[in-house]
């Protein structure tokens, strides 16, 4: 059986590295989303950018009419 | 723990929004579980004009009319032709702080015995129309709404008891169009049409005519059969030209030939009013006597040139001419 050569051998291990190193990522990015961090992240920018709306001083702030607040089920994250 | 979501139920897109999100309206956002609206008192648009421009011809007319708009809207045609502010976030907009007591105070200094709520979409600035329209109320004036008529029927049925009458635009009688061209649906719109007519509130449609997208005669036959049948014969119907405009610019202007098309299909079916609109001196500008055929109302666009009616009678014949016509016209030569 022919050897492998060491550098060879070497790049090699260091490709699978990343590629472990990558899928271990992505595995955690999917936990954080699925805990609702995802949503966190978009709530928080969605804030800011209203804040930032709010600084023009251009908008009022009036409650609406003709709306409900969806009350998510016992042990349900609401939306 | 983030805030709960909330589902706005102001019009049928029933848009349900999380925390700091906004409605397809750009207008009204959920704030920690609260929706609230960003536009109360603060119209982009404020101006005075002839009735006629909204169009309404058989209600006041000749009259000045208070007008005002906020940024946003509910529905996104592609041939908007007020798209800067109906299309626009209001933040991004130059409002004006106008409350309610002064949008009536700004109504009665300039002379207008009415107030409209146009130009973009009234039923999105709902709370500030409903306060607006009460408050004008109160001091005797008119209220008159230009809209699309894209809201729920409860909300549509608390403003129709402050309001005196109404321009629905009536794009087309199809749901495809509604949906490829507004964004919207049909089926909402025609439900809002019989509530205006059920509530009491004086009516007039209004069909925008797109080269190539709405003007097969099939489909403005299908849409005067329906105005005729639903909303009766003697409801005003005026086929407005289109002019290239926001993402439909490479359309030409409707041909006035399509508009006169129009005008004789509602005639053909029966209808009492018909009118073209937006080409001025075009014969289908004034409105006659479903009696004699005299003209009882000649205008030049906006412009009442001749007025031949006592009250609600045609001065020649005596018949009765449907419309909410009292007070007398103010001058006639309004908006020449």
């Amino acid at each position: 059986m022919k050897k492998i050569p060491r550098r060879s051998s070497l790049a090699l291990a260091v490709v699978v590295a990343a590629c472990l190193a990558l899928a271990v990522y992505v595995g955690v990015q999917g936990i954080v989303a699925a805990r609702g961090g995802s949503d966190a992240a978009d709530e928080a920018g969605r804030k800011k950018a209203f804040e930032e709306a709010m600084a023009k001083g251009n908008l009022s702030f009036e409650e609406a009419k003709y709306w409900r607040r969806l009350e998510p089920a016992e042990g349900e994250e609401p939306r | 723990m983030t805030a709960p979501a909330v589902e706005c139920e102001l019009c049928p897109r029933r848009c349900v929004l999380a925390n700091y999100q906004r409605g397809d309206c750009r207008v009204r956002v959920n704030v920690d579980g609260t929706l609230y609206t960003l536009v109360y008192g603060k119209p982009c648009a404020t101006h005075v004009d002839p009735i006629e421009k909204k169009p309404l011809f058989h209600f006041l007319p000749g009259t000045p009319i208070y007008s005002i708009a906020t940024a946003g809207c509910n529905l996104h045609c592609k041939y908007c032709q007020n798209w800067e502010i109906s299309q626009t976030d209001p933040e991004d907009a130059r409002n004006v702080d106008l409350e309610p007591t002064r949008v009536v105070a700004e109504a009665e200094r300039t002379g207008c015995i009415s107030v409209a709520y146009t130009y973009s979409e009234p039923m999105i600035f709902y709370e500030y129309v409903i306060d607006a329209a009460r408050r004008g109320r109160e001091r005797g004036l008119k209220n008159v709404l230009v809209t699309a008529g894209y809201i729920e029927p409860a909300p549509l049925r608390e403003l129709c008891k402050v309001s005196d009458a109404a321009n629905v635009d009536l794009k087309s009688l199809s749901d495809e169009f509604y949906r490829e061209i507004c964004g919207g649906r049909l089926e909402p719109v025609l439900r809002s049409l019989t509530i205006f007519r059920e509530e009491g509130v004086w009516l007039e449609v209004t069909n925008l005519i797109v080269p190539e997208l709405n003007d097969a005669p099939s489909s403005i036959t299908k849409l005067v059969r329906w105005v005729r049948d639903n909303l009766g014969a003697e409801t005003p119907l005026h086929f407005s030209r289109f002019y290239p405009m926001y993402k439909l610019a490479n359309l030409p202007p409707t041909p006035v030939a399509t508009l006169t098309m129009a005008r004789n299909i509602a005639l053909e079916e029966g209808m009492k009013y018909p009118y073209v609109g937006n080409v001025p001196g075009h014969p289908g500008n004034n409105t006659y006597c479903p009696g004699c055929g005299q003209a009882v109302v000649e205008r030049h666009g906006y412009a009442i040139l001749a007025y031949r009616l006592d009250g609600n009678k045609c001065n020649k014949c005596g018949a009765t001419v449907a419309g909410r016509w009292a007070p007398p016209p103010g001058d006639v030569r309004w908006g020449s």
